[in-house]
């Protein structure tokens, strides 16, 4: 099935690209006949970082998990809100420059208030689960010292009893 | 011998900017012994590597799930993929 038919027709459709992200990709995605509305969210490299100018963001990805949790986010997303929500996530990997889409999330729903609460949750726990990393490419510095780093975040690793994400987003 | 592949990620790069390193598979029962063990090994690929609140705070895993520190080492072979994840922050 080529890709755009893929896009059109999924519930859920994730993905992470190489090449640049667009708006235009999310004429693809169709809601149900039955939604009346649908919430779009949109994640831009930015050009400052802790008070230091960025220059491009580059996001490291292990892609197979990281669909994986895309699609159980999503999944989970349903439960929560809205059985027959329709999903579209898209994340790119490789480097960007300032004012690229890192990320592009779209959900339908029936009504407003479950799409609002289910795209907000998907972006939310992305952050907290997606197995994706960025290292911040600041400005060259006035002697001449081009700086990177990795960003810290959310640790994956578990010990205890397993997490109920939903249950903790409320 | 049997070995096993290792993909790296994120901050583990800037130490083994293949993203991978290859290991002799050994009978380790837990999987947070297993991080420690991987500890030494990054080190020997570049003994520059000491970050010890890395590794703890890193996380196994494979294509399919994230491994529990207190579950028991599941048996991998050289073709599984299998990945150190360290904290995430992507989005």
């Amino acid at each position: 099935m080529d890709k755009l038919k893929l896009k059109s027709q999924s519930v859920i459709y994730v993905d992470v690209v190489e090449e640049p992200i667009t708006l235009v990709d999310l004429q693809s995605f169709i809601p149900d006949t039955s939604h009346g509305a649908s919430d779009t969210f949109v994640g831009y490299v930015r050009n400052i970082n802790l008070g230091k100018k960025v220059v491009a963001v580059e996001y490291d990805c292990f892609t197979p998990l990281t669909k994986k949790v895309f699609s159980e986010i999503a999944i989970e997303a349903q439960k929560k809100w809205s059985q027959d929500a329709r999903f579209f996530i898209l994340h790119r990997q490789g480097k960007l420059a300032v004012g690229e889409i890192s990320v592009l999330i779209c959900v339908s729903t029936r009504h407003r208030d479950e799409s609002f609460k289910a795209c907000r949750y998907v972006i939310e726990e992305i952050k907290k689960r997606a197995p994706i990393w960025k290292k911040e490419h600041y400005e060259v510095t006035a002697g001449g010292v081009s700086e990177t780093e990795w960003v810290q975040g959310h640790a994956l690793c578990q010990h205890g009893p397993k997490v109920d994400h939903v249950q903790e987003f409320n | 011998m049997n070995q096993l592949k290792i993909k790296l990620f994120g901050a583990f790069r800037q130490y083994v900017p293949e993203g991978e390193i290859i290991i002799r598979q050994v009978q380790i029962k837990k999987v947070s012994d297993f991080k420690e063990y991987l500890y030494a090994e990054i080190q020997k690929v570049n003994p520059k590597f000491t970050d010890e609140n890395l590794i703890q705070q890193s996380a196994l895993a494979t294509e399919e799930r994230i491994l529990h520190a207190d579950e028991d080492m599941p048996i991998f072979s050289l073709t599984d993929k299998i990945a150190l994840l360290p904290p995430v922050c992507g989005g």
